[in-house]
């Protein structure tokens, strides 16, 4: 839409680290390049087959000739996303982005483009090339569009709340009621998972008897890109010795789990 | 002992997680920043923070220091703009301990530092005493040793030279003995921390964190459920600035919920960590360097090396493992992979330690001679490797 679309572009390319995190705010379902007017005419996300459709119209008042229109695909988008079978005939492009490259025969043409999995819908470019190679008006604009939200890393603890052990009658192993589960997403591999303690116990008492005598089991996991849950299983192991240091009193453990790339 | 055993029947302990939340999840959009910013600049990025909960919640957004260390473990327990010293070994009263490291002075000529050390066992908490502003006007000789039933840290500066580099002693002196020993020592600000004699000790600090460059625009922020929030970070990046520094940034819940009836009060922290790294454009420098290679045991075959990241900026490390026999046949070429990567990273002044073993039903080695290479493909101009000669009996 602007001649200096396609430098801006570039220049985005530079600074992709924070730049393309969110989703716009302000909606671009229709524009237009030249005499071309593009409008996205639907978007749906189909549950049950987990897969995302983008419909979109592309009319001009005259009829094309040698004329192309491209809808970028942001760099998590990749070839084998997009469902060749259901999508608009398509040629894969990396120039002057990464898309899909339309061919249009008709004055108004309707492409559709379904891509498996949810995508969001944010401002994606779109390019309209006339002409044949070496001799091509590029004209570059934006649509709304399969988007990428970026990376992100986030841990919930899903189950497990109101952990607690039984009343401490002597030496011995004592487990906790029940387990905390733990899930993990990230948008890619090798992140870490830790946590430290953080006690609340009763004067005179002596942090390390309870550190020493606390175990606490994750199950094992893989740092992959996507979900993972994790059980964390809470024992106290008291010796005999160890009560010297726990007098009697409200104890708490406090934990915190901290997730992180790696 | 029966008073003991009767007490504690009475002995409520409880461990955390959550009392009245049914899910707690934190997550930060993007997972990690890379930024390359000129020095001398300030620039604002927006991050996102969302509330993964069912509840709404309070979160805590603060800045702090990691490294990793030799096995590729995040250390997140480096203090931010300090140092840690660590012993394992058992003290004993009268103990004297010296240890000595170096600061440079920010160009006002002094920075306030702050102390503490925790012995592991039996444990106790207490604060370097001493001096708690250095600057060539604190310069002081340790004092003679005094012996004393309580064990105590004392911080001097030694010296100030004209570079503005300030010679510090922490002295340890034992009064009851123990086993274990943290040391951390916080400045007010980022500074360069030089470790001169760690008394055995291992000593650890960033001296290339961002930690200091950062503000936030929020230090704390309630969500809603589902509920997003952007976060402006400023980076101010100095003016002399060369090759990358590195921060997380961290977002904590902080649920207080009420206690079962018994009086225990319960805390529930989850935490997710955003690494932030900065890099001033054109001035990277890409270099590593192996240290070693040896056989960890020849049947199974267990061939371990070390890589040093020698450059300024996080190297992303591809490795291989060839094994050559006396008639020059490769018999083993293995590619390092961990968390489903076939790399690792590795922070600049670090070094990493990777074993590539062989599996459980691979046959052994016959009785020869070998040779292992172990190379290292890190983005440079050519792969730097490391060659070591073995023989299996």
């Amino acid at each position: 839409m602007l001649p200096n679309r396609l430098a801006r572009l570039m220049t985005w390319g530079l600074l992709l680290v924070s730049l393309s995190l969110f989703v716009a705010s302000v909606d671009v379902t229709a524009a237009q390049l030249g005499d071309v007017t593009i409008t996205l005419e639907d978007y749906k996300y189909r549950q049950n087959k987990d897969r995302t459709k983008f419909v979109y119209r592309v009319s001009s008042s005259t009829r094309p000739n040698d004329q192309a229109w491209i809808l970028e695909l942001g760099d998590c988008i990749l070839p084998e996303f997009v469902n060749e079978a259901l999508t608009s005939p398509f040629t894969w492009t990396e120039e002057p982005f990464q898309g899909l490259r339309f061919v249009r025969t008709r004055r108004s043409q309707k492409f559709v483009v379904w891509l498996s999995g949810q995508w969001d819908k944010g401002v994606a470019s779109m390019a309209l090339i006339t002409g044949t190679a070496g001799n091509e008006e590029i004209l570059i604009g934006e649509i709304d569009g399969p988007y990428c939200v970026g990376s992100s890393i986030a841990l919930e603890i899903t189950a497990g709340a109101g952990i607690s052990f039984p009343p401490i009658s002597g030496p011995g192993l004592f487990l906790a009621d029940q387990e905390t589960t733990l899930r993990v997403t990230s948008s890619s591999s090798g992140w870490t998972l830790s946590h430290s303690l953080d006690l609340t116990i009763p004067t005179g008492a002596w942090a390390e008897t309870v550190e020493r005598m606390f175990l606490l089991t994750m199950s094992p996991f893989a740092a992959l890109e996507g979900t993972a849950d994790i059980q964390v299983a809470y024992t106290l192991n008291p010796n005999e010795e160890d009560f010297g240091g726990l007098p009697q009193g409200d104890y708490v453990i406090g934990i915190t789990f901290v997730v992180s790339t790696d | 002992m029966t008073i003991r055993r009767v007490r504690a029947l009475f002995l409520i302990l409880a461990v955390v997680t959550s009392v009245n939340l049914c899910v707690l999840g934190v997550r930060w959009s993007p997972a990690e920043l890379d930024l390359a910013q000129d020095p001398g600049t300030e620039e604002t990025y927006q991050l996102l923070l969302t509330n993964d909960s069912d509840e709404r919640v309070t979160l805590t957004i603060y800045v702090g220091d990691w490294q990793r260390d030799e096995n590729g473990i995040n250390d997140f327990g480096v203090p931010m703009n300090g140092a840690r010293w660590e012993f394992t070994q058992a003290f004993s009263s009268g103990d004297l301990v010296e240890l000595r490291y170096t600061v440079q002075l920010p160009d006002e000529g002094s920075v306030d530092v702050q102390g503490t050390f925790r012995s592991w066992s039996p444990q106790m908490i207490e604060s370097i005493v001493g001096a708690e502003q250095i600057s060539s006007s604190a310069i002081e000789q340790p004092d003679p040793y005094v012996s004393s039933l309580w064990t105590t840290i004392t911080r001097s500066v030694e010296s100030v030279d004209a570079d503005g580099i300030a010679s510090i002693v922490l002295t340890l002196r034992v009064g009851l003995d123990f086993e274990g020993l943290t040391i951390e020592e916080t400045y007010a600000q980022g500074i360069q921390i030089i470790s001169l004699d760690a008394a055995g000790g291992s000593f650890d600090t960033v001296n290339r964190s961002n930690a200091d460059w950062i503000s936030l625009s929020h230090p704390q922020v309630t969500l809603d459920p589902e509920e997003s929030r952007e976060i402006a970070m400023t980076v101010t990046m100095p003016p002399d600035y060369s090759g990358s520094s590195w921060s997380i940034i961290y977002a904590e819940s902080r649920v207080v919920a009420t206690g079962d009836g018994s009086g225990t009060q319960i805390l529930t922290l989850a935490s997710v960590g955003m690494k932030v790294f900065t890099t001033a454009p054109g001035t990277e420098v890409m270099a590593g360097e192996v240290t070693y290679v040896r056989e960890q045991t020849t049947t199974p075959l267990a061939i371990s090396a070390a890589f040093s990241n020698t450059g300024n900026v996080q190297l992303v490390v591809n490795s291989r493992l060839q094994i050559i026999d006396q008639t020059g046949e490769v018999v083993r070429d293995v590619r390092f992979s961990e968390y489903g990567r076939d790399y690792f990273r590795i922070l600049p002044g670090s070094q990493r330690t990777i074993t590539i073993a062989d599996e459980a039903d691979m046959p052994p080695l016959p009785i020869g001679i070998y040779q292992a290479i172990f190379s290292f493909d890190f983005g440079g101009d050519s792969d730097i490797a490391g060659v070591r000669a073995f023989r299996v009996k």
